[in-house]
């Protein structure tokens, strides 16, 4: 668990990562709930992206920091030890650019301002859905390819 | 046969899930009458997911899903009975609760759920303590559900490996 979570994403073929994506994803999935990690993986793995998970943002900073890089960060708001907000405010401080996607229970206007003025690229409510996710990778993949 | 009936058990299980009525009264209020399922269609989603790699996924997230929500209502039901409420923690409480239950598409917890965070924004202890009652039977009732789904997943599991 967490920063020596295996890296996987073995249930979409090449061929079929092909109709997706055209380069190789991966994906940080930062959330203190077990259950949202499982389910927030699986959607990763089911469109081919690798992911690797943090319980907390303190975790998902250390992991960056240490040089691990990911073409999405899936960032929860609540959270112990460190919430979403500090984690991306300190990771964008720290010139950490992957795009970040805030997930949240919370759906007041105000909150969802309050995350993305920490430096999110997009902030949804959960539940996270495969439209919702591969709507954000496949920006990042455009991004990528451009 | 027997692996048919059970999936035929299962497959009424969960269509029932989706069409039961189990609105109570306040929600029925702030909701104006729409009558709702105890599951949304998020919950296809999840078993859209369960795949021959990971057989037992939906299993999981459902065990997972009762232990952080009973670990989540324990510590609504602490904090609420303290002299002073901390309502700020409560709130975040709350929305782990809604945020899970939205994600397995236990649509009647979530809008329980959203219920509770009136009362708190308004610091209004009773209210809370109301709307607590009413996230603990909508989550009972969908726990007891689950509990069905997981067995009849345990036997389909079960029978489909030895006939392998």
């Amino acid at each position: 668990m967490g920063s020596s979570a295996e890296m996987k994403g073995k249930n979409v073929t090449a061929d079929e990562k092909e109709t997706y994506f055209t380069k190789n994803l991966t994906a940080l999935v930062v959330d203190d709930s077990k259950m949202h990690r499982m389910i927030h993986k699986k959607l990763l793995a089911t469109l081919g992206v690798e992911s690797q998970e943090a319980e907390n943002g303190k975790e998902a900073v250390d992991i960056c920091l240490s040089g691990k890089a990911f073409n999405l960060i899936l960032m929860d708001y609540d959270m112990p030890v460190m919430d979403g907000r500090e984690a991306t405010k300190l990771l964008r401080e720290n010139g950490v650019n992957t795009m970040i996607l805030g997930i949240t229970a919370r759906s007041r206007e105000w909150e969802r301002e309050e995350f993305m003025a920490a430096g999110l690229n997009d902030c949804q409510e959960k539940p996270l859905t495969r439209a919702k996710l591969l709507s954000a990778l496949q920006e990042v993949d455009a991004k990528l390819s451009s | 046969m027997a692996l048919d009936l059970l999936k035929q058990q299962r497959d009424g299980l969960i269509f029932s899930m989706y069409n039961e009525v189990f609105a109570a009264v306040d929600l029925c209020v702030l909701f104006h009458f729409v009558a709702l399922g105890l599951l949304d269609q998020q919950f296809d989603q999840l078993l859209a997911l369960q795949d021959a790699d990971s057989p037992g996924f939906i299993e999981e997230v459902i065990k997972l899903f009762c232990q952080e929500s009973e670990r989540t209502l324990g510590e609504l039901s602490k904090h609420l009975s303290q002299p002073v409420v901390d309502y700020t923690k409560i709130d975040a409480y709350v929305h782990q609760l809604k945020g899970s239950s939205a994600s397995v598409g236990a649509q009647l917890v979530k809008l329980a759920c959203m219920n509770f965070r009136q009362a708190c924004e308004e610091n209004d202890k009773e209210g809370c303590m109301l709307a607590l009652n009413m996230i603990n039977n909508e989550y009972y009732r969908i726990r007891s559900k689950f509990e069905t789904m997981i067995q009849l997943e345990q036997r389909i599991l079960a029978y489909s490996t030895k006939h392998q």
